[in-house]
């Protein structure tokens, strides 16, 4: 933002705040464009492409959604920018955020992520372990999207968890990348290695002798 | 396309068979059993072809005796080439022990093993030909009808018969662990020991078929179980079997009924379900908990299973081999989230089927197909329609792993295209972590290989 700002002084070109994260901003993202050439054909264009897209992945997000439908989320990401995204991705996939923050977020940034995020949401800015760990129990999370240094909390706690970093091998970016979250989520949380895990107070598993 | 797949055909002959023979099993019993030298009673063929087998896998002498038959005694009878073998054996040897093995030729033209053996000892009494008697194990093992695995049970079988014969109680434990590599029972007689338990294991192949370098060629290696345990077994506070697939003639059924040695049948202790089972079975034997090690080892077992559940998430796997051990990696493989899409055997068990469903059970999103009694033909046409991303099992998968481009995991017996089959550890959470690690490495090394970028951090 800040180089697009400079951008926009030193040379006058103009620029667009847009995110690729999540079918909704992906969308957003290619229908601001065309708005902003003021073009019909770009505008039709666009609204081609998200069908398009969306015919090909929305049947494989539903299917996905079923499993997930209610399970509780916890976003702590760099910028709060991507937190926005994430939680309306959470969203399309029928779960709960319980728990959002970032390490870089400013007043503005947490203004506006409170007032898409549901009342009694954890909202954390600049968090550390100490506080991430409590209000993952707290809020009995299901799956946990963080950066590296989250993953081995949320593990150790017994918590699903997806990197959304810039280490990931697998895009998360545009519509392919909403169904590979969706994947890797779905993943995650119906894995059944929690119910094998100490915190997880689920009945043991019968042996057969 | 399920039902069609899992539809079962009538063969007349099987191309590349998913097992070994009864003898063969047989002697891998035998050899570990203190001082004892396998016999095989048949031509000379089985024994040249066991050995091969063998050494391959273990990479140690496996001397097997032969009575050598040719077509004269395949019409006459095998009787009189039996005693004179074992007269040479004993003498050459000095083996504590012959376990001696039928083949299908010997059980075809209806030798009878026991009636010879009895006639073989009242004549060397008489003539005084051996020294020192060994004790003389006989195990019918018709190639035919059955695979390495029976005829493994039957050997060890055979041992408890004829020589648990004091049952004057003591406070050991009889463990029969089926057939395992010699790392397995290594640990095995860790894990006993650590709960203080005096165990007899049968049979104990870990130092024969895995033994330390020497100056010299031993004609009798050392190790296996000792004589004197196995004659003791009767007394023993309790048996411990390993296996799901076992009938009812088993060793340990035998020490119940003839000696009243309780029973406690487990399955093989494969990943976290099947290792708690075994442990919670020596917790209430002993009377005490389970040490710190192992304790220790079930917690980073677990640990890992977390770290690496999302490179294991949703691989579809086709696993292969003995009845036993098959079910044990279904069992653990669903543990980890791995789907078992093909359970195959190529021996055959009543409710092998059944048994995978209840291991798997609700672990799994789609119910695993198991089929027994089939060759590596079967498998690999139903592998072609599965396109599973991994294998799991023995070496002689690896052509249908290479032509699917699956990786294979090896596990089990025989490992031919390997090295270290013999120190594969497959059993407890130690055993289960090792395989685990496998598996994780498997698919990350193919991710990495099938990459186009060459990650380095997958």
């Amino acid at each position: 933002m800040e180089l697009a700002q400079m951008m926009k002084e030193k040379y006058g070109t103009p620029f667009l705040r847009v995110s690729y994260l999540g079918v909704d901003d992906m969308a957003q993202a290619l229908y601001d464009v065309a708005d902003f050439f003021k073009s019909a054909q770009a505008m039709e264009k666009a609204r081609e492409v998200v069908r398009e897209e969306l015919a090909g992945i929305y049947p494989q997000l539903q299917e996905l959604r079923k499993d997930l439908e209610g399970k509780r989320a916890a976003l702590y990401v760099g910028g709060a920018f991507k937190a926005f995204s994430l939680i309306k991705s959470f969203r399309l996939l029928g779960m709960k955020v319980v728990l959002a923050g970032s390490q870089t977020g400013t007043e503005e940034d947490y203004r506006e992520l409170a007032s898409i995020c549901e009342p009694g949401t954890v909202i954390v800015d600049d968090a550390n372990p100490l506080e991430l760990m409590t209000y993952l129990i707290e809020k009995k999370v299901d799956v946990f999207v963080g950066g590296v240094k989250e993953r081995p909390i949320a593990y150790k706690l017994g918590i699903g968890f997806c990197d959304h970093n810039h280490e990931r091998k697998l895009a998360l970016e545009g519509f392919v990348g909403m169904l590979n979250f969706a994947k890797e989520v779905h993943a995650t949380a119906l894995s059944p290695v929690w119910r094998f895990t100490p915190r997880q107070n689920r009945p043991a598993l019968e042996v057969a002798a | 396309m399920k039902s069609n797949l899992a539809e079962k055909r009538d063969y007349v002959s099987s191309t590349n068979a998913c097992k070994a023979c009864m003898p063969l099993g047989a002697c891998l019993a035998f050899k570990g059993i203190e001082g004892c030298v396998p016999f095989l009673h048949g031509s000379q063929g089985c024994a040249t072809y066991m050995r091969r087998y063998l050494i391959s896998h273990f990479r140690e002498p496996v001397d097997i005796a032969s009575s050598s038959l040719g077509e004269e005694q395949a019409v006459f009878g095998g009787g009189p080439n039996l005693k004179q073998g074992l007269v040479n054996v004993i003498n050459k040897y000095q083996a504590k022990a012959v376990g001696i093995a039928t083949t299908c030729l010997t059980e075809t033209i209806g030798d009878n093993v026991p009636a010879i053996v009895q006639e073989f000892l009242r004549e060397a009494v008489l003539e005084g030909s051996c020294a020192e008697m060994p004790a003389l194990i006989a195990a019918s093992t018709p190639a035919y009808s059955g695979t390495h695995m029976e005829g493994f049970h039957a050997a060890v079988k055979a041992t408890v018969q004829s020589l648990a014969t004091d049952d004057a109680s003591h406070g050991g434990v009889n463990l029969l662990p089926g057939l395992v590599s010699p790392a397995d029972l290594r640990y095995l007689a860790e894990v006993m020991d650590g709960f203080g338990l005096d165990a007899t294991l049968l049979p104990d192949y870990s130092r024969p078929l895995d033994a330390p370098a020497s100056a010299e060629y031993e004609i009798l290696p050392a190790g296996g179980t000792p004589l004197a345990d196995i004659r003791r077994m009767g007394g023993a506070q309790a048996s411990l079997e390993f296996g799901w697939c076992l009938g009812d003639g088993t060793a340990g059924r035998d020490l119940l009924e003839r000696c009243g040695v309780p029973l406690v049948s487990l399955g093989l202790p494969m990943g976290l379900r099947h290792s708690d089972a075994l442990f919670a079975a020596l917790e209430e034997l002993s009377g005490s908990s389970t040490p710190e090690r192992h304790a220790l080892e079930r917690g980073r077992l677990l640990d890992a299973m977390v770290d690496g559940h999302k490179y294991l998430a949703g691989q579809r796997a086709v696993v292969y081999g003995e009845q036993d051990l098959v079910i044990g990696l279904a069992s653990f493989l669903a543990e980890i989230g791995v789907q078992p899409v093909l359970c195959a055997s190529g021996g055959r068990a009543p409710g092998f089927a059944e048994k995978i469903a209840e291991v798997t059970g609700e672990l799994v999103r789609e119910p695993v197909m198991a089929v027994d009694g089939v060759d590596f033909y079967r498998i690999a046409e139903m592998s072609r329609e599965l396109a599973p991303d991994l294998m799991v099992g023995h070496s002689k998968g690896y052509r249908i792993s290479r032509e699917l481009g699956a990786p294979l995991v090896r596990v089990g017996f025989p490992i031919h295209d390997r090295f270290g089959g013999q120190r594969l550890h497959h059993l407890g959470y130690r055993g289960a972590q090792e395989l685990y690690d496998r598996l994780v490495n498997a698919v990350m090394e193919k991710k990495q290989t099938d990459s186009p970028v060459g990650y380095g951090y997958i």
